[in-house]
């Protein structure tokens, strides 16, 4: 078994230079709750009851925006179905686990804590727990305190600053830095296409057609791939 | 009310697509054609988002040049670089230049 202290600075290593995209992120999502005019608390809130940056991105936004309850609630939850994914992999690992880390555990489950821990994943339990905690707190401190500060100084920007359009750039550089294949992109222009088609649909639901026909697009794609 | 409530409610669903395998289905695999989909969940809803919040709330599309040069050269030096910050640094750079010179 490795030294907790070792593994703990071990975590920090990782986990640091990971941390630093998640700076402009979070704080073009403290932007956001600033702009969509919500109540701030609630709206970093959002911060630690859901912790995951473009699910909380996409809900923000689209009720600010006007978008409908139930469609702003199904976008969100359709971005983050992805964890689904993680789960089913850190699974056979979490099996050795205490019941509180079981539970406790997937409460961290983001994109970064995934990738750092599945490259722990033959440790010892103890080692595994010690590692996964770490980057977790480590992400998850970060993030609360990054939102904070976007929703502090977001409203110190001019507004002919029009930092409302980073939001766009962000979940586009987002799609850009996944695609690695021809399945993919066919997923991302069938979404955004049918998006624009259905735009004018009430309470933004085009989105969530346009989502559902781009993964499905996506997925016939793989499928037909000699 | 209704944004904490919403918060709360997607807050749940994120815990459970996380909790789930780990808490109830450890031995259980997903099924291969659920794991192929969820390959293309985030490019496909992230691209729709992209549509999505470039419209105003008439539902009508808002981009003049500016925002198409400010999401292309972003896209480009995203798709180089894989850096948040410089993408945002040269996406918003190139809008507002664009934008005043308009």
């Amino acid at each position: 078994m490795t030294p907790r202290i070792t593994l703990v600075r071990q975590a920090a290593f990782d986990a640091l230079p990971l941390c630093l995209p998640a700076v402009p992120f979070a704080f073009v999502i403290g932007l956001a709750i600033h702009n969509a005019g919500v109540n701030p608390v609630v709206g970093w809130s959002s911060s630690w009851i859901i912790f995951g940056g473009a699910a909380q991105l996409t809900l923000i936004t689209l009720l600010g925006s006007g978008a409908g309850f139930v469609a702003a609630i199904a976008a969100a939850l359709v971005v983050n179905a992805r964890h689904l994914m993680y789960s089913g992999a850190l699974a056979p690992h979490f099996q050795k686990q205490p019941r509180w880390m079981q539970w406790f555990g997937p409460y961290v489950l983001i994109d970064q804590v995934f990738a750092l821990s599945m490259l722990r994943a033959q440790d010892s339990p103890t080692d595994f727990r010690t590692y996964y905690l770490t980057v977790g707190f480590i992400f998850w401190s970060v993030w609360q305190v990054t939102t904070a500060l976007g929703l502090v100084l977001g409203p110190l920007v001019p507004s002919n600053w029009h930092l409302h359009f980073a939001v766009p750039i962000l979940f586009l550089a987002i799609v850009v830095m996944g695609i690695d294949g021809l399945a993919k992109l066919v997923a991302a222009l069938v979404g955004a296409g049918v998006t624009l088609l259905c735009i004018e649909f009430p309470n933004r639901s085009g989105l969530l057609v346009g989502a559902i026909t781009g993964i499905a697009a996506g997925t016939l794609c793989e499928k037909l791939k000699p | 009310m209704s944004l904490l409530l919403a918060i709360i409610i997607v807050g749940f669903g994120t815990y459970s697509c996380r909790a789930v395998f780990i808490l109830a289905f450890a031995n259980r695999k997903i099924p291969s054609y659920v794991q192929t989909a969820l390959q293309y969940v985030a490019p496909a809803t992230l691209s729709a988002l992209v549509v999505s919040v470039l419209a105003d709330s008439q539902g009508q599309l808002n981009i003049g040049l500016a925002e198409i040069v400010g999401l292309g050269l972003g896209s480009i030096v995203a798709y180089f670089t894989r850096s948040h910050m410089i993408t945002l640094l040269v996406g918003m750079g190139s809008f507002l230049v664009i934008s005043a010179l308009l």
